[in-house]
C-alpha cells in the first residue's frame, strides 16, 4: 500500500478490515460498542499518519491495542470487574449461519477461554491474516514469541474442543 | 503442525467476524472525507514551536553580533590600538632592550670576537638610558676596552 489511495478506496479498505479490527478490539473491551469506539479512535489517530505508514494493517492493530489499553486503564475498575466476571454484551463475535450456530458458539467459547496474550495472536493471525513478524511488531513481542503463542493457543483449543466432544 | 491442528485452523478461518455497525463506517467515512493530511492537534503546535525557536535564535544572534561590534578592543586588553603609529613607552623599551637574534647570529658567524664585543657594547649603550642602572651587563662584566674607535657612539 505504497500508493496513496483515494477516499473511496480507503472507505472500501476500512470496510473490509473493520470486522477484524473490531474483533481484535473486543479482546480488550467488554462490549461491541466499546470495541467500535476503540477502532474509530484508533483510525482517527492513524489517519493523519497514513502517508508515513508503510503497511496500515499492523499499524492500525497496534493503535487499536494502545487505545483499548488506555481506555481500560481509565475505566479500570468497571471493566476489570466486567471482564473478570465475563459480563459481556450478548453480541456474537462471529457471523452465525443457521446450520452452524452451535459449532460457532462452541468455537467462540473455546477462543474466549484462551489467555488474552494467546487470544490476540490467534485473532491477528487467523482473522486479520497478519504474519508473525507483523504481529510481533504490533504487540511489541518477537515473531518467535508470537508463533509460539499461536501454537500453544491452537493446542489448547484442540484440547478443549476434544474434551467437549467426549 | 499436525492434521487436527490444521483442520482446526481451517475451521477457525472459515468463521467470519461479526459485521460492524453502520455508525462506525459512517464516522470513519467522514474522517476519510475530510482528507486532511493533519488533523492531529500536535502538528500545528509543533510548527508554532519550531517557528518561535527559530525567531528567538535569530534575535539572539543579532543581539550578540551587535554587542560584539560595540566593544572597544582597548577596553578588553591593554595594548596598542590599530590607529597608533608609534607604540607606547613600555613596548618601545622592550623592543630596544632586545637584541635582534637573527642579526646577532649573522654577525657572530662573520665577524671576529672583538667586533662582536663592540657590537654588544653598542647595543648596551643604547639600552643603558632605559635601564638606568649604570651597567649594561648584569653578570658584572666590565665594559670592554676596545682599541677600535666606536662608531655610532651617542
Amino acid at each position: 500500500m505504497n500508493q496513496p489511495l483515494d477516499q473511496e478506496k480507503w472507505r472500501a479498505w476500512f470496510a473490509a478490515h473493520a470486522p477484524g479490527l473490531v474483533l481484535f478490539a473486543r479482546q480488550y473491551t467488554s462490549c461491541h460498542a466499546d470495541a467500535e469506539d476503540t477502532v474509530q479512535t484508533a483510525f482517527m489517530r492513524f489517519w493523519p499518519q497514513r502517508n508515513r505508514v508503510r503497511d496500515p494493517r499492523p499499524y492500525l492493530y497496534s493503535a487499536v491495542r494502545t487505545v483499548a489499553l488506555d481506555a481500560y486503564r481509565s475505566n479500570k475498575r468497571r471493566q476489570s470487574r466486567e471482564i473478570l466476571a465475563g459480563k459481556e454484551s450478548g453480541a456474537a463475535w462471529f457471523e452465525c449461519p443457521t446450520d452452524r450456530q452451535d459449532r460457532v458458539a462452541e468455537l467462540q467459547e473455546a477462543v474466549k477461554s484462551l489467555p488474552l496474550e494467546q487470544r490476540v495472536v490467534v485473532v491477528m493471525k487467523i482473522w486479520a491474516d497478519l504474519t508473525f513478524l507483523e504481529i510481533g511488531r504490533a504487540l511489541d513481542i518477537s515473531p518467535n514469541t508470537a508463533a509460539s503463542r499461536y501454537r500453544y493457543a491452537l493446542q489448547a483449543l484442540q484440547k478443549r474442543l476434544q474434551n467437549e466432544t467426549l | 503442525m499436525s492434521d487436527p491442528l490444521d483442520q482446526l485452523e481451517k475451521e477457525l478461518t472459515s468463521l467470519q467476524p461479526a459485521r460492524v455497525s453502520g455508525d462506525l463506517l459512517n464516522s470513519v467515512g467522514r474522517v476519510i472525507g475530510r482528507n486532511r493530511a493533519t488533523v492531529h492537534p500536535a502538528h500545528p503546535y509543533r510548527l508554532i514551536g519550531y517557528t518561535a525557536a527559530a525567531i528567538v535564535t535569530l534575535a539572539l544572534c543579532l543581539i550578540g553580533y551587535h554587542a560584539t561590534r560595540s566593544v572597544n578592543p582597548s577596553r578588553i586588553a591593554p595594548g596598542p590600538l590599530a590607529k597608533d603609529t608609534q607604540p607606547p613607552g613600555p613596548t618601545t623599551l622592550t623592543a630596544d632592550l632586545m637584541m635582534p637574534t637573527a642579526l646577532a647570529y649573522h654577525i657572530a658567524a662573520n665577524q671576529s670576537l672583538d667586533e662582536l664585543d663592540a657590537l654588544i657594547d653598542q647595543h648596551g649603550r643604547r639600552v643603558l638610558p632605559y635601564t638606568g642602572t649604570g651597567a649594561f651587563m648584569s653578570s658584572g662584566r666590565q665594559a670592554p676596552t676596545s682599541t677600535k674607535p666606536q662608531e655610532n657612539t651617542p
